[in-house]
């Protein structure tokens, strides 16, 4: 009984570490994001990672021999019939209804889906805020390149989501063989895959903050280093 | 004794923390394990029944019972209507349709007095247009995961016209309809409901062909063609499973990415036989041999049956071998009957006694081997 109240007592302590870690992240991207060249990164990798989620959904369509010009002319922009009935309309688990379609050359057809882009960007911005947090937390020497590795990895669960008729895209690349054996397991966990990397991310925000936020600046700790030499005592609070 | 009273508040308060924390990630854990659990028991297994082909023209196995069928459908992904079918289909006359090569597949029909085509490269986004022919309802189906067409009929049930949606599922990798008057489930290949209160009933089906495009506007310079502009957004121009001029990806080799209930090795899984259902008969033909026999002779359920190779469309026919009563004999591999009657490829006598007549149409479909076995594993092959 006494060990049980122990681990109780300890995961208690565990909820209120986790707690403030939630409450010190937004703070920490503050910080981040205040520095011109994380915001770059932040916005490029964000972008990227969006525009490769609706290349693995097929919301972004390449086609060398031009096949698209064939069905649209170009450049043209077309609506789906009652497109405001179709806004949220879901095709499959967090994949959605496209209400128009842009072509703008035959090699290249664009569809637009309000809920596909809400999520995209939801995965973008958590991954590019991810990676923005990480880089910061590494150059100040408070976290190693292996940190930026985890928001990465989290975030490739999202390229799944995309299905091309029954069949989910990226299992057709597999060949046929591969995709028998693996194709009921994944169709049984395809519903998690979003909710899972956005946890996963938030997490790993989490944990990338709190090591940017009690990291100090690298001049700071030249500074710290140099007192140390001349035996003065720092001033401030710089404790890690 | 203040810090211990204050030692032991936060002891309790940390220990209905950690209690509440346990509790939530016991919930989730749970609920996900359930869903995972749920999906697995969902998809029951396949009885498993194979044949190696040791007998190339006899059946392999016993008849699919309807609790089989409907114990082994699957979800394929997508939610129900997540495929959307067209229900206001808008046709081009044939010179306007300037998005279709002459060699891309259509699947062509003529049904009362209306000659339509309808790509498959539209079709695989859709499986399904309820559409109207003449005031009367049918509905065109396409499965690329068996690559199965069927047409129905769309008669009234309960005062309403009969159309049909996707369910998302599966099964024996077959597309599962439901009809939006009873919402029963229907396998597309099988055409009999497996669910809901229609189970047990058989929908008509109406004849039609798998052709391609230059060869049906050859012989049918009247038609009409399905047009992209289907109410929806897709990626018209490509197919996401392969391709099949030329021939590739999933249409080409390998097996079904679906669990099947039988399989047999007799044929190629993705090699198109043309299947015919003759009362409770079930014939497969392949098609090199229909069109090398050009003519077959069936003698397969309570009506005799003639299989007929359409060299124009590069396509199999099948109809009733009878006319104004009496039961019509053909001559090997020749559309000539024995009373001197000349027949055209679709079942129409264009010179001699008969002339003018119009053999019945037989319930026939084109589909991959992989899928017509599974439905039918009793059935008769014509290699």
């Amino acid at each position: 009984m006494r060990r049980l109240v122990g681990i109780l007592v300890r995961l208690g302590d565990l909820t209120d570490a986790a707690a403030a870690i939630v409450r010190a992240t937004p703070g920490a991207v503050r910080r981040t994001l205040r520095v011109r060249r994380y915001r770059r990164l932040a916005i490029l990798v964000g972008l990227a990672y969006l525009v490769v989620y609706l290349l693995a959904i097929g919301d972004i369509a390449i086609s060398a021999s031009g096949r698209y010009g064939r069905f649209a002319s170009t450049p043209s922009v077309q609506f789906a019939s009652d497109w405001m009935h179709k806004l949220f309309a879901e095709r499959a688990p967090f994949l959605y209804e496209p209400i128009a379609a842009i072509h703008l050359i035959p090699q290249l057809a664009v569809l637009i889906s309000v809920g596909n882009l809400l999520v995209g960007s939801a995965l973008a911005g958590l991954l590019s805020l991810n990676v923005a947090v990480a880089a910061d937390g590494i150059a100040r020497g408070r976290a190693c390149r292996r940190s930026a590795y985890g928001p990465l990895l989290s975030s490739l669960p999202g390229f799944l989501l995309g299905f091309g008729c029954c069949v989910p895209s990226f299992i057709l690349l597999l060949g046929t063989n591969l995709t028998a054996a693996i194709l009921p397991t994944f169709i049984s966990v395809r519903s998690y895959l979003f909710p899972a990397s956005a946890f996963l991310m938030v997490v790993m925000l989490a944990v990338s903050a709190r090591r940017a936020l009690t990291a100090k600046p690298a001049t700071e700790r030249s500074a710290m280093a140099e007192r140390a030499v001349s035996g003065r005592r720092p001033s401030g609070n710089l404790a890690a | 004794m203040a810090g211990s009273e204050l030692e032991r508040t936060r002891t309790r308060r940390q220990l209905l923390k950690g209690a509440g924390a346990l509790a939530a990630l016991g919930g989730a854990g749970a609920g996900a394990l359930v869903a995972l659990s749920g999906s697995v028991s969902g998809s029951h297994p396949a009885r498993g029944l194979a044949d190696g082909g040791a007998s190339p023209h006899a059946g392999g196995g016993a008849a699919v019972s309807l609790e089989e069928l409907a114990a082994n459908v699957v979800s394929g992904g997508p939610g129900k209507d997540g495929i959307p079918a067209i229900d206001r289909p808008r046709f081009l006359p044939a010179a306007d349709a300037r998005f279709l090569r002459d060699e891309d597949v259509v699947f062509g029909i003529v049904y009362r007095g209306q000659v339509r085509a309808y790509p498959q490269l539209i079709l695989v986004w859709h499986e399904i247009v309820n559409d109207v022919f003449a005031g009367r309802r049918a509905s065109v189906t396409y499965c690329p995961l068996t690559g199965s067409v069927v047409a129905f009929e769309g008669r009234a049930l309960n005062g309403r016209p009969l159309t049909f949606g996707t369910t998302g599922n599966l099964v024996n990798s077959n597309l599962l309809m439901y009809d939006r008057v009873t919402n029963s489930d229907w396998p597309q290949l099988f055409g009999t409901a497996i669910l809901g209160p229609q189970t047990g009933t058989t929908l008509t089906e109406v004849p039609l062909v798998w052709t391609t495009w230059g060869r049906w506007r050859t012989v049918h310079p009247d038609t009409v063609v399905l047009s992209t502009n289907t109410g929806y957004v897709r990626n018209y121009g490509s197919d996401p499973y392969g391709s099949y001029t030329p021939l590739g990806g999933y249409y080409a080799s390998g097996g079904p990415f679906f669990a099947v209930i039988a399989h047999s090795a007799r044929l190629p899984a993705k090699e198109v036989v043309v299947g015919v259902k003759a009362g409770e008969r079930r014939v497969a033909i392949r098609k090199r041999a229909l069109q090398r026999a050009r003519v077959l002779e069936l003698q397969a359920g309570p009506k005799p049956l003639l299989a007929v190779w359409d060299d124009r469309l590069s396509t199999g026919r099948v109809f009733v071998r009878e006319a104004r009563g009496r039961r019509l004999a053909f001559k090997p591999g020749e559309l000539r009957d024995t009373t001197g009657s000349a027949w055209n490829q679709t079942g129409s006598a264009v010179s001699g006694p008969l002339t003018g007549t119009q053999l019945p149409p037989a319930d026939f479909l084109d589909a991959m081997w992989f899928g017509w076995y599974a439905f039918y594993p009793n059935t008769t092959l014509i290699a």
